[in-house]
């Protein structure tokens, strides 16, 4: 390995950093349902990896983040009620032909489903949005998270079930 | 291992696939004529419509620069003359050394084919097969020892204080000291081959083995217990794996992690499968499964397998 690549050399921790900051930080608002914690963790994760950028390859770097930020979020949030709330581009559909009833029920479906995203089990809720909101594909979700794609491919799955599921029980 | 199924729906990697648009035209009629697929569009596309909080790229760039020169300072800023002064430094220095370089957490990682033995700080030995990571903070024997394993790793324990090796699935807490844990995706199991082990699920529930037993995790969240001496003795680190009444997924999952390649298939026999998997012979490992199972093997590239029922 040259000093080039190595992730201590400036440019390479900010390109990790421009091509990954995001989606970290998204990944732990995802767990914790809390911008404030999510900002908190990904930093610290990033220092740690900063600190730790001897040992750490370019490649091993994204493993080394997410896993970082995962025993970090355990750390701290052990017995913490996850209350996630997402902001929505567009909750409501174009006003217009819609009736005002017709509104007033989708609005009341986006607030189940708001709900119900915050009731799955992590593991699902995690895997979820980071393929909806954040529209990675399932081989990167896989790679992030240090699973399988098939493991994704089914948390994918049953999150889709168990929202049914919620949103129709309410 | 049961594979777990929805109630209603056999695949449980349909609706994923239906998703990214990855079915075969038959699966697709399939998701399109269920009762709920109505449901499922709809919350497609209102989940699509869902958005992240803003993220600034640039401010949080520039907290991290701070924090990143803040920790940079930490150093020794006394400045303080007398040799007393420095004898007190560099005592706190090991001291703080002492203290805070144990509790660094260490992490442990093996690539596919890979397996590595290594001797933990308190004496206690590890062998972690391919495909896992093993993160721990271990001060020493009299302090709490707190592992967190990701895959499939093998424990001979230093006697001493409390031992846990945690996974996403279940939790292990020593009594004895040497024993087997396996943690992949939805599958648990710990054998224990000397002494005793406390095994936790994520619900509250405790299953003590001794040696020859093993606990494994159902698909309905509780643990069992067996006890049969082959089960409980893995002897993956002799370069192999011994299979026993084990589903060919299971098989073809452990060999993509010893071998690097990718297995497709449209369809497998339901056929169980025991006896070895060879890990440093890939054609070996091949002509096993081929013989035993009935299973063709064809090597598309450098990178996938595909396996086809029947032989060639």
């Amino acid at each position: 390995m040259t000093e080039s690549d190595h992730v201590c050399e400036e440019a390479v921790f900010e390109g990790l950093f421009r091509q990954l900051g995001q989606g970290l930080q998204n990944f732990l608002y995802y767990k914790t349902g809390n911008l404030k914690q999510a900002e908190d963790l990904s930093q610290e994760a990033w220092l740690r990896l900063w600190k730790a950028c001897a040992k750490v390859t370019p490649a091993k770097a994204k493993s080394f983040l997410f896993t970082v930020a995962n025993n970090l979020f355990l750390d701290e949030a052990k017995h913490r009620q996850v209350v996630l709330k997402y902001a929505q581009e567009n909750p409501v559909p174009i006003a217009g032909q819609e009736s005002p009833q017709y509104q007033l029920e989708e609005t009341e479906f986006y607030q189940q489903l708001q709900s119900a995203i915050g009731a799955l089990p992590e593991k699902s809720r995690v895997v979820f949005l980071m393929n909806r909101i954040d529209k990675l594909p399932y081989r990167e979700i896989a790679e992030r998270l240090g699973i399988s794609q098939k493991a994704v491919e089914k948390r994918m799955s049953k999150a889709l079930v168990e929202l049914r599921k919620l949103t129709q029980s309410i | 291992m049961e594979p777990k199924q929805h109630p209603d729906l056999a695949d449980e990697t349909l609706l994923a696939r239906w998703l990214s648009g990855e079915l075969t035209e038959v699966e697709r009629q399939e998701v399109e004529r269920h009762p709920h697929y109505k449901d499922w569009v709809r919350l497609v596309q209102a989940t699509d419509q869902m958005k992240a909080p803003a993220y600034a790229s640039e401010d949080a760039w520039n907290k991290l620069q701070k924090a990143r020169t803040e920790t940079k300072k930490e150093g020794p800023v006394l400045q303080l003359r007398s040799w007393m002064a420095w004898a007190a430094v560099i005592f706190v220095a090991a001291l703080s050394l002492y203290l805070l370089w144990p509790s660094e957490n260490s992490v442990l990682q093996t690539g596919i084919g890979d397996q590595i033995v290594e001797q933990l700080p308190d004496g206690s030995t590890v062998r972690l097969n391919a495909e896992s990571q093993l993160s721990y903070t271990i001060k020493g024997t009299n302090e709490k020892r707190l592992l967190n394993l990701k895959g499939e790793a093998y424990f001979e324990v230093a006697a001493g204080s409390e031992f846990v090796v945690d996974t996403e699935l279940g939790m292990v807490e020593v009594l004895g000291t040497a024993f087997n844990v396996f943690a992949r995706e939805d599958d648990f199991w710990v054998n224990c081959l000397e002494g005793q082990v406390a095994v936790r699920a994520k619900v509250d529930e405790q299953v003590n083995i001794s040696a020859g037993e093993s606990a494994y995790l159902l698909p309905n969240g509780r643990l069992a217990r067996r006890s049969n001496q082959a089960l409980a003795d893995p002897v993956w680190w002799t370069g192999q794996t011994q299979f026993k009444e084990a589903s060919l997924t299971d098989v073809l999952e452990e060999f993509s992690r010893q071998y690097p390649y990718e297995i497709v298939y449209d369809q497998l026999p339901n056929k169980k499968y025991t006896g070895p998997l060879p890990h440093n012979d890939r054609e070996a490992a091949i002509q096993l499964l081929r013989s035993a199972m009935g299973l063709s093997f064809t090597i598309l590239d450098d990178k996938t397998i595909r396996v086809n029922l029947g032989a060639e």
